[in-house]
């Protein structure tokens, strides 16, 4: 791979703490530039006993690698950086994490967290909009304009959500996927505000035979797939540093096998059931440390290209998830598209699988052109502004938004706002002038926060991201199709807090839903 | 979380019709529920109540702060610092107060700045005010939403809803 090992490259694990000390990690830890934010100083190390997540993450990226320990990581020259943001929460040191003093000249951004989303979310809340502002310019000036790769994991939530509900008295502190068996993501990526912002590069996860790892969330935000393995009972998991010793980490004495200290990890220093899509982007975070080690002038966006570029298509067996209702016919998940641009793009994979290899190749390439700047055309409005009901029929109802500026599509915002008793039912489907097609709102995901028996729900300046237009033009008619995909009743689980049962929950639907405002913005050179 | 598998209905499931009700719930048998993904901070203040006299506003959630131990009503005028704990409202949602404010300038203001806060300018318009433990957030959240160089400001209210993954 044109001997790259991601060194000179600084990538920043924002995460539960990092093991700075680490046998396999200290010698790419970068001196001074971790924080503990609850302790105010460089040593994030974690208190836990159960694992520390962040330093496993780190070893994924960058554990030291031709040392005769433990494994290596994907860019094993890297530098590393970790900063415990998942202790403290706090907008502040979000602020400082992401690019601000802290990590300000870091070049990847490791993000293996995310929200639990059980009900639609705004994309305008005035905290969003500052984050939004804050990584614009961040995108903008860091690095002499080059940007930081922040490398997001996609979630874990395909078959089941965390939430705080109430529903016909009862506690519910998760929920689960009823339709999984027919493979039905409880959870859309995109749903998360952060992961439908053209600033981050959202990651779902494999398992080790190339297809979808069966905890992934899916979306059309999702911009490649990497390995995240499986749960390493019957399916092997990921191979990673760990809290160091017995007594603590996910390896430890009252364990079994490896992570019991088994002669291959007498140390208990690694451990062999990392899974996650928290374990699939610090995978593509090394492989972006490659891309940017073999060619340092790439800004982020051309890290983002090269990965999409070069990215293997995987499950190429797929078949489209289908279903009917009242004797019409919807997609669940559509599977492989090829768009008028020739980029293959698939709601669970994104453009595919990361391509080290691939991607090293394009990157040296002396004849790679960069992307040139960020163009957006801002939210254009639907040439039809007025609410409407929402039909129960495939043809749902379709908006047209008029897109005069020509750019070569990178990423397609969709902003909409509609009520409905029962939120799982809607799908929100964009059509490009070009003819491609990008199911952006699968339906029959877990956003059932309306069924709570105080709170509500719906869809209020919801943006949804999709990756599926790259490369084509912006130019032209685009539609937006709404469509209301159930008529008979809905059931999902839901696990009581109070009584440890777990509950099925069946809901009707008595009414019909409207749609209000539709937009569309656009982001492409 | 754990996987699903192997589920198997109980009885009375199977032999239940479904009627037209809004929303249905029956217990059912798993091999698996998922891990508690909520921890048990609301048996941590299971004796304290919420003080229906503040509404705090924070990233589209209403939150109220919780009274002392034991307490159902306060005298005093009510006071909101750093740190104090408040409840969502109608969830078992926790949080605590960060001592963070963020302002959102009106178009052509590019800074504010008042006595006790330290000031983060936060991308283009934006301005985060983090204030001491003895600042009185209320007060100072009342100040900022009339001042006219602010168009918005809003108290933080941190609920820690980020998870690994």
């Amino acid at each position: 791979m044109q001997d790259q090992t991601g060194s000179g490259v600084k990538v920043a694990v924002i995460d539960s703490g990092l093991e700075i000390a680490h046998e396999d990690l200290k010698a790419n830890v970068l001196s001074g530039r971790s924080y503990d934010f609850i302790n105010s100083d460089n040593d994030p190390t974690s208190w836990s006993r159960d694992g520390d997540h962040g330093t496993s993450v780190a070893g994924l990226i960058a554990a030291t690698g031709f040392n005769d320990l433990g494994g290596r990581g994907v860019a094993p020259d890297a530098s590393l950086m970790g900063l415990n943001w998942l202790q403290s929460q706090s907008f502040l040191h979000w602020q400082q994490s992401l690019g601000g003093t802290r990590t300000d000249d870091a070049r990847v951004i490791n993000l293996s967290y995310g929200l639990d989303v059980s009900g639609p979310m705004t994309f305008f809340d005035s905290w969003n909009n500052a984050a939004e502002s804050h990584l614009a310019q961040v995108q903008a000036s860091n690095n002499s304009g080059k940007g930081i790769v922040l490398m997001k994991s996609a979630g874990n939530s395909f078959e089941e959500v965390g939430t705080s509900m109430t529903i016909n008295g009862r506690n519910i502190y998760a929920i689960g996927n009823y339709h999984y068996v027919h493979r039905w993501s409880g959870h859309i990526a995109g749903t998360e505000p952060e992961s439908s912002s053209i600033y981050y590069t959202v990651i779902s996860a494999l398992n080790a035979y190339g297809s979808r790892s069966s905890y992934s969330s899916t979306g059309a935000s999702v911009w490649v797939s990497a390995p995240g393995g499986e749960y390493g009972t019957s399916s092997p998991a990921m191979i990673t540093t760990d809290q160091s010793g017995c007594s603590s980490g996910y390896a430890k004495s009252s364990e079994s096998g490896f992570d019991g200290g088994s002669e291959e990890n007498e140390s208990c220093n690694y451990t062999s059931s990392f899974n996650g899509t928290s374990s699939a982007a610090p995978v593509a975070s090394g492989v972006a440390a490659l891309i940017i080690a073999a060619n340092p002038d790439l800004h982020w966006r051309d890290v983002r290209h090269i990965l999409a570029a070069t990215a293997v298509k995987i499950d190429k067996s797929f078949l489209p998830v289908s279903f009917s209702d009242n004797g019409q016919s919807f997609y669940a998940e559509p599977g492989w598209i090829t768009n008028n641009a020739g980029y293959h793009f698939h709601n669970w994979y994104g453009f595919g699988m990361v391509d080290a290899t691939a991607a090293v190749t394009m990157a040296t390439d002396a004849g790679y052109e960069s992307l040139g700047p960020l163009q957006s055309t801002g939210f254009v409005s639907a040439t039809t502004v007025s609410p409407v009901t929402i039909p129960e029929s495939a043809d749902g109802v379709t908006r047209t938004v008029a897109i005069s500026d020509n750019y070569s599509v990178e990423g397609v915002q969709v902003r909409f706002s509609a009520s409905h008793s029962r939120d799982a039912d809607i799908s929100v489907e964009i059509t490009s002038p070009a003819g491609t097609r990008s199911l952006v709102l699968p339906p029959r995901s877990l956003l059932v926060l309306d069924q709570d028996d105080y709170q509500d729900a719906d869809f209020a300046d919801t943006v949804l991201l999709s990756n599926a237009f790259y490369g084509e033009s912006s130019q032209g008619n685009w539609t937006i199709t709404v469509r209301d995909t159930n008529s008979g009743d809905f059931n999902f689980f839901g696990y009581d807090a109070n009584t440890d049962q777990t509950v099925l929950i069946t809901t009707s639907n008595p009414a019909s839903g409207t749609l209000g405002s539709v937009s569309l913005r656009i982001y492409g050179h | 979380m754990q996987l699903l598998k192997n589920f198997t209905l109980l009885s009375l499931l199977a032999v239940a019709a479904f009627s037209q009700a809004d929303v249905q719930v029956r217990v059912i048998a798993m091999s698996k529920t998922p891990q508690k993904v909520t921890n048990d901070i609301a048996d941590r203040y299971h004796d304290q109540l919420p003080d229906s006299r503040v509404t705090l506003t924070s990233q589209g959630k209403r939150f109220q702060p919780l009274l002392p131990s034991g307490q159902s009503a306060v005298s005093e005028e009510p006071k909101l610092y750093r740190g104090q704990t408040v409840k969502q409202e109608n969830a078992a949602v926790y949080g605590s107060v960060s001592g963070s404010i963020l302002v959102e300038l009106q178009a052509g203001e590019t800074s504010i700045q008042l006595t006790g806060a330290e000031t983060t300018a936060i991308g283009n318009g934006f301005v985060l005010l983090t204030f001491e433990e003895d600042a009185e957030l209320l007060s100072v959240l009342k100040t900022l939403q009339s001042d006219e160089r602010v168009k918005q400001a809003e108290l933080e209210i941190n609920t820690r809803r980020y998870k690994a993954h």
